[in-house]
């Protein structure tokens, strides 16, 4: 008899807990259903939307556009190594390649360097700044930076007599992209620098010195001891960054527009041309979603690495 | 292996001083302690043997040769972390082999040595595991082993135990010392337990606040310490201290406190002489007060005094007992098997011969 009183009282206790579970997920589940499934259901249902109906034409479009302003890929500039415009989502990887390893660099490097120098943290707030300005500001400053009259990077290169770069760079095709990215370089190594300082605060200083009482040297310590052990720290920095590269949108907005020519534009702005100045919805959302399932990979990616290591005791 | 001297060592951490003037003398192949509590500068004075600090003032000499500012891979020394350092992303052998392959070693002889260690650490089975799958004394083999590969010079150990548990840690200690006996290596330990100083160290060296108190063999630093705080750090229960005065009676010299007179026989009556009238120091051990009627038999000269039992600590092999003799608590080792109860009225003996006498002003032991 007891027993039974017992179980019906745990079933009974059973239903409650599932009842205060749901209450405190519904409203998120709410919030959740209207602001990110619905949108992310909506652009994907667009995306198929054409004149006729269903289809996949708007992604086909998309693809095979050839004007430089909205193409994903020109492969006729790429194949004659023309300078660009290579098409958005060329610019995006290439975006990728060359400011991934920059701040990867830069921050592993200046937080190896700072990590034990007095006032540090000094050179470290001003390189944080860059994240910490609004990236529509970046984008001006960029632009600035690369003025022909008042930058100071072409005034950098007169003063070193390299006349051919003594211009506003954004203004011309060979030299747009390159110089927002450089310039991006300077607004996401406070980044990169923050979670590496993180990173070697938390690394046991015993580490390092049981490699220096082996005889190990600053570089062999660096990199046999150091990179090594910063695993998880660049894990993040890798995936964010590229996160970041390839909906880069703000600083290429603002300082060139994806100009000249298309010769800097990238993904984001391209579906935001379709979007606002098209008013093509359609090709819009295909883009988007495009978009989407490539940041997916770096994404995925890093979620199967953050379970690989919450699995992995230290 | 090589001898290891250190000369006047000062170390400043700012305005703060953390050495103030060490000087030791290690012999080759010998195996000294630094023995003290928190903050006394043992790991410092580690650390600066082994080139990760610089001292302000003095010299490191290995052998002749003056290292004091050699960086520490040039000094061919070894050193075993509390934390142990076993770097989390290598494999045991990889972590075992990383001083040889620095050091450039042809890869048969690092496998040859890497297997040696190993052999010497019982870890031969583990080679093959990353250290997040090693239990901590496992570990702490891993970094043995990893110091001993590279057969240095000196080993340096700082407090290597301190992370295990209780009935491991005895099992290392003693595993330690063969290891150390058998590959004769020159080694300075430190740590905060004295019971491991007493055990390892063929000498121990007692610091406090940055300077060494005393240097002597267990036997030394346990029946003559050198002042009132080796004489309380070394010793479990700590000694007693007691305040007496030195009076001169009719019959001789007498210890004098509240709770008893010590008629003092000629031998030590001629040290405390000088110190008539003035107030000492007398420190006894626990374990040679006995209560009355229990002192061994070689015990020839004793002193009684009587007091109420205020606490009771039945350890097994060991009672510790704390007495009230109305002006102090005293306490007492008696042997396990020996039963009293709290608030039970107690008679004890003194080992007259036991006791240790310290100048009240400097501490410093006169007997």
């Amino acid at each position: 008899m007891f027993r039974g009183i017992w179980r019906r009282s745990s079933r009974k206790r059973g239903r409650s807990k599932k009842a205060i579970i749901i209450t405190f997920l519904l409203p998120e589940l709410i919030l959740l259903l209207t602001f990110v499934l619905t949108p992310i259901v909506g652009t994907f249902v667009i995306s198929f939307q054409t004149d006729n109906g269903y289809g996949p034409d708007n992604y086909y479009k998309v693809i095979t556009e050839t004007s430089p302003d909205k193409a994903l890929v020109l492969p006729k500039n790429i194949e004659s190594l023309r300078p660009p415009p290579w098409g958005a989502l060329i610019h995006n990887i290439v975006w990728v390649l060359i400011h991934l390893p920059l701040v990867v660099f830069l921050g592993l490097a200046l937080a190896y360097l700072l990590h034990e120098v007095k006032g540090s943290s000094i050179v470290k707030t001003i390189i944080f700044l860059g994240m910490v300005i609004p990236m529509i500001v970046g984008g001006l400053l960029i632009r600035f930076m690369y003025d022909g009259t008042l930058g100071v990077v072409p005034l950098l290169f007169k003063t070193l007599g390299i006349n051919s770069l003594a211009k506003t760079w954004t203004n011309y095709p060979q030299t747009a992209l390159i110089s927002l990215i450089l310039g991006s370089v300077w607004l996401w190594t406070g980044f990169s620098l923050t979670v590496y300082s993180a990173a070697f605060e938390s690394l046991p200083k015993s580490y390092i010195e049981a490699a220096k009482i082996d005889g190990a040297s600053g570089l062999q310590i660096f990199f046999k001891i150091v990179i090594p052990l910063l695993r998880h720290a660049t894990i993040v920095v890798v995936v964010m960054t590229m996160l970041w590269d390839l909906k880069i949108f703000d600083i290429v907005y603002v300082s060139t527009l994806g100009g000249p020519g298309g010769s800097s534009n990238v993904m984001a702005l391209v579906m935001y041309l379709y979007f606002a100045r098209a008013l093509d919805y359609g090709r819009s959302a295909a883009t988007a979603v495009i978009l989407a399932l490539i940041t997916l990979i770096p994404g995925a990616w890093f979620i199967k690495q953050v379970v690989k290591s919450g699995k992995e005791k230290r | 292996m090589v001898d290891v001297h250190l000369r006047g060592i000062v170390k400043k951490f700012g305005h703060t001083i953390a050495l103030r003037g060490i000087d030791l003398d290690v012999e080759d192949g010998e195996f000294v302690v630094l023995l003290g509590p928190s903050g006394c500068g043992k790991t410092t004075t580690l650390r600066i043997i082994a080139g990760l600090e610089k001292p302000t003032k003095g010299k490191v000499i290995f052998g002749n040769r003056d290292v004091t500012y050699l960086p520490p891979r040039e000094r061919n020394i070894s050193m075993v972390f509390q934390s142990y350092a076993v770097w989390p992303h290598m494999k045991v052998y990889d972590n075992i082999a990383f001083p040889l392959k620095i050091k450039k070693v042809p890869k048969e002889e690092i496998d040859r040595k890497v297997k040696w260690a190993a052999e010497l650490l019982q870890i031969s089975d583990l080679l093959d595991r990353y250290p997040h799958q090693l239990s901590g004394g496992q570990r702490q083999r891993v970094a043995v082993a990893r110091a001993i590969v590279v057969e240095p010079q000196v080993l340096l150990m700082d407090e290597p135990l301190s992370n295990l548990d209780a009935l491991l840690r005895v099992k290392m200690r003693s595993e330690l010392k063969k290891l150390q006996r058998r590959i004769k290596v020159t080694t300075i330990y430190v740590t905060h337990d004295q019971v491991e100083a007493m055990t390892m160290g063929d000498r121990i060296a007692v610091m406090k606040d940055g300077k060494i108190m005393q240097i002597g063999t267990p036997t030394e630093i346990y029946h003559k310490p050198a002042n009132m705080f080796v004489a309380g750090f070394i010793g479990s229960p700590q000694m007693n201290f007691i305040d007496v005065t030195v009076s001169e009676e009719a019959d001789g010299l007498s210890l004098v406190s509240e709770d008893f007179k010590i008629k003092l026989p000629p031998d030590i009556a001629e040290l405390v002489k000088q110190y008539t009238g003035k107030t000492l120091v007398m420190g006894i051990r626990p374990e040679h007060i006995y209560p009355e009627g229990f002192a061994p038999s070689n015990v020839k000269r004793t002193v009684k005094i009587s007091g109420v039992v205020d606490f009771v600590e039945a350890l097994g092999s060991d009672t510790i007992i704390h007495l009230n003799t109305g002006s102090r608590i005293i306490v007492v080792k008696a042997s396990g098997t020996y039963h009293t109860n709290i608030g039970e009225k107690l008679n004890v003996e003194l080992g007259l011969d036991k006791i240790h006498i310290f100048r009240k002003d400097t501490e410093e032991a006169i007997l």
